[in-house]
């Protein structure tokens, strides 16, 4: 699997503070990778603009008091944080209101559809939506958005091991789905 | 660029499906629309932000001046004691009451009445549709199909009734919140009562949940998702009014056929 890179540091942008940050620079030239890596896990460009925007605003109103070294990893990074948070808000809004009443916005793939790609990634999204929060964000930012271990674990703030223990879960839990998912296409299809 | 499979050795079911999802990128024009809207987003927000920073002094005056009555005025002595209070309503009670609407597009589409009691026991009616009466201390839920007259008993632990006790994960994640809740600056008027808003992320999902002065919780709304189609939700309590006997029974009502699991499907038939 071929994953892009976001190890690629962006001078002039390297190390800036929050005290002389330009974010209209960095959206300039970042603006663009942020609005991919949030489509990559919500599958719908409207809502990857708003979470695109909400990145940047976030970042003009609360400026990170730490020293940014990646700051393409770092925006892409929030970008798909949010974007899961967006997954998981709309799967508990089919959650609370109860699957049978919920099943006009379900994207669940019906028994016996033809799994294409649309499908398998309306299904890997869903996926991410019910694991836990920590889990979906490591899987993303490991496999969507190709950042290393370390690179997650500065993102997410948390030690390289509790991302590798949390990739690992993600993993088990989301390929569990897709064995029953593949399972029920393949019983249709025999 | 990284180079990576899920499992080197053994081709995994999973990567077809990340494959589906990093193959489709979005197209040219929508990312350059998009990035053109941001700069323009930027070039207000940065104004904005920037007019604010200029009136520093007076704004935090200005702040001070609405935020010290309210604080001394709220319950406790801090938004956060306060706010403590509130939650406190949800894990004391002798029975909650809690009623909820959700709207598409200022469209009712689900009313849900959701009732708890102090053994943990809860009911869900769904209009004239169905109920789960959910039994943790028997491990057990009675799912009532009431078109069909059907019931249907459910061990906890079956993945059907997963379903069902995730819809009382809001009361879990409210009881369990340790978060900041913000208190809110405007007030509003529920059931002719003056409510305070509290703005907290429980759960993964951003709600304002509104209180009487007492602490006594009067409404949670789950902010609307635009995303989904302007789906609002919103719950309005009601503490420890009496229920009717035999709410929580696992025993279906008469005239009511009780399936066994291995005919569950044909509860809807």
């Amino acid at each position: 699997m071929h994953l892009q890179s976001t190890s690629d540091a962006s001078p002039p942008m390297t190390g800036e503070t929050a005290a002389n940050l330009d974010v209209h620079a960095l959206a300039t030239m970042h603006g663009r990778d942020v609005f991919r890596a949030a489509f990559r896990v919500s599958g719908d460009s409207a809502q990857a603009e708003d979470i695109q925007q909400t990145v940047f605003i976030r970042l003009l109103e609360k400026p990170p008091r730490k020293t940014i070294e990646n700051w393409k990893g770092y925006l892409c990074a929030m970008a798909t944080r949010a974007a899961i948070d967006e997954l998981r808000r709309a799967q508990r809004w089919q959650r609370l209101t109860g699957p049978r009443l919920a099943g006009w916005v379900s994207s669940e793939p019906q028994p016996g559809v033809v799994l294409d790609d649309q499908l398998r990634a309306r299904s890997l999204r869903l996926a991410l939506g019910r694991i836990p929060r920590r889990q979906a964000e490591c899987f993303a930012l490991r496999f969507f958005d190709g950042l290393e271990l370390a690179e997650i674990a500065e993102a997410l703030s948390i030690t390289s091991n509790a991302v590798s223990v949390s990739l690992n879960r993600a993993v088990n839990a989301i390929r569990d789905r897709i064995t029953a998912i593949e399972s029920s296409a393949q019983e249709h299809s025999s | 660029m990284n180079s990576d499979t899920i499992n080197q050795s053994n081709p995994d079911p999973i990567q077809k499906y990340v494959d589906a999802v990093i193959d489709r990128q979005p197209e040219s024009a929508q990312t350059e629309r998009a990035q053109r809207r941001l700069l323009g987003r930027l070039e207000t927000d940065t104004q904005t932000v920037g007019g604010v920073k200029a009136g520093w002094g007076w704004a935090t005056a200005a702040a001070a001046a609405v935020l010290l009555p309210m604080l001394l005025w709220m319950p406790g002595t801090t938004g956060s004691l306060a706010f403590a209070e509130v939650q406190r309503h949800f894990t004391e009670f002798q029975t909650l009451t809690a009623q909820m609407t959700t709207t598409v597009g200022g469209n009712e589409i689900v009313e849900m009445t959701i009732q708890v009691d102090d053994r943990n026991r809860a009911r869900l009616d769904v209009g004239d549709g169905f109920s789960y009466v959910i039994d943790p201390n028997r491990s057990t839920m009675l799912q009532l199909f009431h078109p069909q007259a059907r019931a249907l008993l459910v061990p906890l632990n079956a993945p059907d009734a997963r379903e069902a006790r995730t819809g009382l994960d809001w009361l879990a994640d409210i009881r369990e919140f340790q978060g900041q809740a913000e208190l809110l600056r405007e007030t509003t008027v529920i059931r002719g009562r003056t409510a305070y808003g509290f703005s907290l992320n429980a759960g993964g999902m951003d709600m304002t949940l509104w209180a009487a002065e007492s602490g006594e919780p009067l409404r949670l709304q789950l902010r609307p998702e635009i995303r989904a189609g302007g789906i609002e939700t919103r719950m309005d309590f009601e503490f420890d009014r009496p229920l009717a006997d035999g709410l929580f029974s696992l025993s279906p009502p008469a005239g009511y056929q009780l399936l066994d699991r291995e005919h569950s499907d044909e509860a809807l038939d």
